[in-house]
């Protein structure tokens, strides 16, 4: 091979990079003008609600931080002592040389905490959802899902390959023609819904939905990431709520909201959970969560299970942000939950608003379409039991502010 | 079980709810390069489509179809699955 033929002065892009032009050009149009939403970096964080963006105080209301527990002393102190005793990091996943028992112990206290049988703790959330439906779910069956489901599931359902087939958003209706059509097949089917949808904070009609499954068949799993913490007598979520948890064949979660670390988990009254460990690649094949992160989960989850004050906390503080914007007039996804989602029709009008709650102290999430569900963008808001009152008055009238500059700067 | 052309004039439909001011489609016509459709617009009308034609459409089908004459090719071939189950 003649190396010198090789283009080593071409200043062409790979072709292989070539689909990442849309992305740089809709890139610099932002950076033009001065608005950089999908890279803001917290230079110093002062509590779970404070942090310092672009030299400036700012409160966190777009951090999912539902509870409040990143900076709890506990939680802190458990995984300080981990960090001295055990190590960094388990430098292997759970299946090879990362099962610690810590791991193991805190998988019986999901297990206890849900009164199901097994559970499996997976490295995030994100891997949670791979591990479960692919190993679930391969190209012999059928996946029927909530058309407004996550990344993680829709990347979860490709891994395992399965058919695919999507029902129209917290539609029962739709899921029972779905899994009417499918016939026999309806027993090789998974189900998977969500608690609580992220962008919207919509909740699922999950006692519908189970009954759908009862009649027709199939498995259900709901991912309760964003309602595990927030929901329910005991905190178990939307289907705790709901009334309907032995209708549900698997409930996924996530530490990285309520629980304030990162890694994921499943239950299930099923034994057969205990054998997913054995066919799940995202658990077999990559390192288990480090020491400290499940040190911290322990105590959080604990904190969760032994009394509802902070939820309490969070379902107060969400009224009272739900109340302020509602009577503004804006345009909310929900009614008051933990995340509270702002409508703002036109992308230049929702992405000035962003803009300027940033220059006023505010951090939020901002969604713009085909991410958002209902076509116009979001400025999506997540609540924290840790949010004092102030905090929320103060969202609420940088708001308000910027509602009337805009509607007095908008044409027409 | 529905032809071809039938199934053909229903996504014409579709598209028409969706973008008023298209003039028309051919089976070549590019449903997201040329008619504009987002990935929203696309689901809505595939749920409009299955529910006119009580069937369901695995995503997994949807990945090589780019034109209408494509999409409706597909739904044929699903279609006729259905009447054999």
């Amino acid at each position: 091979m003649n190396i010198t033929a090789l283009p080593l002065d071409n200043n062409e892009a790979h072709p292989l990079f070539a689909k990442l032009e849309p992305i740089a050009a809709a890139r610099e149009l932002l950076a033009a003008a001065g608005i950089d939403p999908f890279g803001v970096a917290m230079e110093r964080i002062l509590s779970p609600t404070e942090a310092i963006i672009a030299g400036r105080r700012t409160i966190l209301a777009g951090t999912n931080n539902y509870l409040g527990l990143t900076f709890d002393p506990d939680c802190q102190a458990a995984a300080r002592e981990a960090l001295a005793a055990q190590g960094t990091g388990t430098t292997g996943s759970r299946m090879a040389n990362g099962s610690f028992s810590s791991h193991r112990e805190l998988e019986r206290e999901f297990a206890a905490f849900y009164d199901k049988r097994e559970c499996i703790v997976f490295s995030t959330g994100y891997l949670a959802n791979l591990g479960m439906i692919s190993a679930l779910a391969g190209p012999e069956d059928v996946i029927v899902l909530d058309a407004d489901c996550h990344a993680s599931i829709y990347d979860g359902c490709k891994l395992g390959g399965a058919e695919v087939i999507r029902f129209r958003h917290n539609d029962p209706n739709d899921l029972a023609r779905r899994l009417r059509r499918l016939g026999a097949r309806a027993e090789r089917c998974l189900i998977i819904v969500e608690g609580l949808y992220s962008m919207l904070g919509d909740l699922a009609p999950l006692a519908e939905i189970a009954a759908v499954k009862r009649q027709y068949g199939g498995l259900l799993m709901v991912d309760e990431a964003h309602s595990l913490g927030i929901f329910g007598a005991r905190g178990r979520g939307v289907s705790e709520m709901a009334g309907c948890e032995n209708g549900i064949d698997f409930i996924v979660g996530t530490f990285s909201k309520s629980l304030g670390a990162t890694g994921g988990f499943c239950v299930s009254d099923h034994p057969e959970l205990d054998h997913i460990r054995y066919a799940s690649r995202p658990y077999i094949f990559t390192a288990s969560p480090a020491p400290s992160i499940i040190a911290s989960t322990r105590v959080a989850l604990a904190k969760l299970a032994a009394g509802d004050d902070l939820r309490r906390n969070l379902h107060a503080n969400a009224h009272r942000l739900h109340a302020g914007l509602a009577a503004l007039g804006l345009s909310l996804g929900a009614p008051p939950g933990p995340v509270v989602a702002v409508t703002i029709p036109g992308k230049e009008r929702a992405l000035g608003f962003w803009k300027q709650l940033l220059a006023n102290g505010v951090y939020c999430n901002m969604v713009l379409p085909p991410a958002t569900p209902s076509g116009d963008p979001l400025l999506r808001l997540s609540v924290s039991a840790a949010h004092t009152a102030t905090q929320i008055d103060r969202i609420v009238e940088v708001f308000a502010t910027l509602r009337d500059e805009l509607e007095t700067a908008a044409p027409g | 079980m529905t032809d071809s052309d039938t199934i053909f004039k229903l996504i014409h439909d579709e598209v028409r709810k969706l973008k008023p001011d298209v003039a028309g489609i051919t089976p070549e016509t590019d449903l997201t390069q040329e008619l504009g459709l987002d990935s929203v617009q696309v689901l809505e009308m595939c749920m409009q489509l299955e529910d006119r034609l009580d069937l369901s459409i695995p995503i997994n089908r949807l990945g090589s179809v780019r034109t209408a004459g494509q999409l409706a090719a597909t739904l044929a071939t699903l279609q006729a699955e259905a009447d054999h189950l």
